[in-house]
């Protein structure tokens, strides 16, 4: 069931745009991570401060020389100063975002990002290229189940904002010619990992 | 030059209907929506799954959300105010933009990002904002195109449907000097770059909303782009203006409600992003609007509710498949109808937020063939309402005098054989007369009444 709803997912993604990567451990996402960084010429980028990430805090360090930042880095940097202004500025300089996602939605392809402090809106936002990590065991059915999940997981009323993202950014707004990362990413990669 | 009221409706079709290219444009648009639309919808069923069941369920959902809106609107501004939204209530759209600019006022604004919405154009929000002085730019792509040719939306969802890439190309090139390209992509890249830079400078975001949730009192926008996002996370104000029929009971029902709006909108089983709003920023660490605001609009819908015969307009979830679907949309496009919604669903909705006496043409522009009911996700019966309308409209004499007077002497003809004969035999004298548009199709040798007489009508049967 678990691999049918996995194999969905991918499948749906795939077709909106996005790619699809599985990975076997954690170290195997920091692998598939440097490779997407360093196929796509990325320098800088942002990882968000979830406690998944937690043990790959140090990731990409020195393996592919691309400086990747945390959240938490972000806002001890920003000291006294306006933290806000500084993850604007951040985020719209940095090439990708990686954020962790709760859920994943086979029908739609589509995975549930809930906005919190360690991983605020604009990281799946502002970066041309957005990496979204989850977990095999966090593939729902449909929408239903994940806003279901969502709440008895009491993650629901206790966020500001949650983000079901499907694809990358697109319009079609132009003789109906579709054209991906408009405002937001022009890709996005979903990497899940076995558990 | 089309004018922007329905009174000019049929004076805009006129002069629209010369113009082959815009119906070339929008004939390819509509089709290719359409055609998404129905390729997911057969493959719904093939996995097995109940498209017809879940447009019954989804109008049961509206239904009873209709009915008993005052009980779901006092839920959601209870859970609103717990979340620490703020909510106003609107009479009407004058209202609405005074509450708007004294909020901008008290927050000294001096640029507004708005993403899409319907019900800020319906209350022409943007002439005020910029007579007050403040920036506003549209986010939407298809919006910021038509913000740059000063034009309104000509399709709820599409709003620059009407365009080609030629005229946006030369638009680009005037309005922001950059070099001209008809390359929809390198278009892209130029508003991508342009609307960045307000976005990162706004003072305030300004979005409609396409569902309130009555029990989480959570705003829920739908998007393709982004633009929404952006404008409702990087300001530090967030002002949602919406129409009250937009809540939605629970959580489960805004799901089956997401399944069906993406599908018949723009053919996709769900857009880009979905966010759910539940509360401003509570820390700065949350790096999103500290105060958010709900302006709750009723500008006519309360009469609509009370109109049984039209309620169903309520029920609309603003997808715009009707318009897509519609004979009548498809030839005249949106401009013609002179109206903030146009279309079928905007022919029902429009009088009431006008007047029936300079709208009521706007029933007339359809076949009555059934498309639009039919297509509709949450099953309103549109053609029933336009019928109604009409009906209405003669009740109030708001139709032309001769009109009146032409369908007494038809019901007297009609009622009468020797009155019919003779008006039957003049016909061939009013045959000319008969329209400046439309061919009359030739008449016969004899009337059925003389062929039954003759008895032809038995000969050919047997």
């Amino acid at each position: 069931m678990e691999q049918e709803l996995l194999n969905k997912f991918a499948t749906e993604l795939i077709r909106v745009g996005g790619e699809f990567s599985l990975a076997s451990s954690k170290i195997e996402i920091l692998k598939i991570v440097n490779k997407i960084l360093s196929q796509k010429g990325c320098n800088t980028a942002v990882l968000s401060s979830h406690p998944f990430f937690d043990s790959l805090k140090e990731m990409g360090k020195g393996e592919s020389g691309i400086n990747i930042f945390t959240i938490e880095q972000i806002l001890s940097l920003a000291g006294e100063s306006d933290y806000t202004n500084l993850l604007r500025e951040k985020l719209s300089q940095t090439d990708a975002g990686i954020n962790y996602a709760e859920y994943l939605i086979a029908e739609t392809g589509s995975a549930v990002v809930v906005n919190t402090q360690s991983e605020p809106s604009y990281l799946s936002l502002l970066p041309e290229i957005s990496i979204i990590v989850s977990k095999s065991n966090r593939v729902v059915k449909d929408m239903s189940e994940a806003l279901n999940r969502l709440r008895t997981e009491n993650l629901f009323d206790s966020s500001g904002c949650i983000t079901f993202i499907t694809g990358p950014s697109r319009t079609a707004d132009i003789e109906k010619v579709l054209i991906t990362g408009v405002h937001g990413p022009k890709k996005l990669y979903v990497i899940v990992i076995n558990f | 030059m089309i004018q922007e009221s329905p009174a000019y409706f049929k004076e805009n079709i006129k002069q629209i209907s010369e113009d082959e290219n815009l119906r070339r444009i929008v004939r390819k648009a509509t089709s290719l929506t359409l055609s998404k639309r129905s390729d997911l919808v057969t493959e719904y069923y093939s996995e097995g799954k109940d498209w017809e069941a879940l447009r019954n369920q989804a109008h049961e959902i509206r239904k009873k959300t209709i009915d008993n809106l005052d009980t779901y609107l006092t839920d959601l501004e209870d859970h609103f105010e717990r979340n620490g939204i703020e909510v106003k209530h609107a009479i009407n759209a004058s209202e609405a933009c005074s509450f708007v600019l004294r909020i901008l006022k008290e927050h000294n604004t001096r640029l507004v990002v708005k993403s899409k919405s319907m019900v800020t154009e319906e209350i022409h929000l943007n002439d005020k904002m910029i007579e007050a002085g403040i920036e506003v730019v549209e986010t939407d792509l298809g919006e910021y195109i038509i913000q740059l040719a000063g034009e309104t939306p000509s399709h709820i969802t599409a709003p620059a449907m009407h365009k080609s890439r030629d005229d946006i190309g030369k638009l680009f090139s005037e309005k922001l000097g950059v070099p001209f390209t008809n390359d929809p992509a390198e278009l892209t890249a130029y508003a991508r770059r342009f609307l960045r830079e307000k976005f990162l400078k706004a003072d305030v975001g300004i979005s409609g909303a396409n569902f309130l949730i009555a029990e989480t009192g959570t705003v829920v926008i739908i998007e393709n782009e982004g633009n929404a996002r952006l404008s409702t996370t990087l300001p530090k104000l967030h002002i949602v203006i919406t129409g009250i029929e937009k809540v939605v009971p629970t959580l489960e029902e805004t799901a089956t409600l997401l399944k069906l709006l993406p599908v018949s909108a723009t053919g996709q089983k769900a857009t880009s992003y979905v966010s759910f709003i539940n509360s401003p920023a509570k820390v700065k660490e949350d790096a999103r609007p500290g105060k958010i605001i709900v302006i709750l609009l009723d500008n006519g819908r309360k009469e609509i509710l009370r109109r049984q015969e039209v309620r169903e307009a309520l029920y609309c979830i603003k997808c715009g498949a009707c318009m897509n679907v519609c004979p009548v949309y498809q030839t005249v496009s949106g401009h013609a109808y002179g109206s903030v919604y146009p279309g079928p669903i905007g022919s029902i909705l429009t009088p009431f937020l006008t007047t029936l006496k300079e709208s009521k043409d706007l029933a007339y522009g359809s076949s009555l063939c059934g498309a639009c009911s039919e297509i509709c996700p949450v099953k309103i019966d549109i053609h029933n309402a336009l019928l109604w309308i009409r009906s209405y409209a003669v009740q109030k004499k708001y139709t032309p005098f001769i009109e009146r007077m032409l369908f007494k002497l038809w019901r007297i003809a009609m009622e009468n054989i020797f009155v019919y004969n003779f008006g039957r035999s003049l016909l061939k004298f009013l045959q000319p007369l008969w329209s400046d548009y439309k061919d009359f199709p030739p008449l016969a040798e004899k009337s059925f009444h003389q062929l039954w007489k003759e008895g032809e009508i038995w000969n050919k049967n047997s």
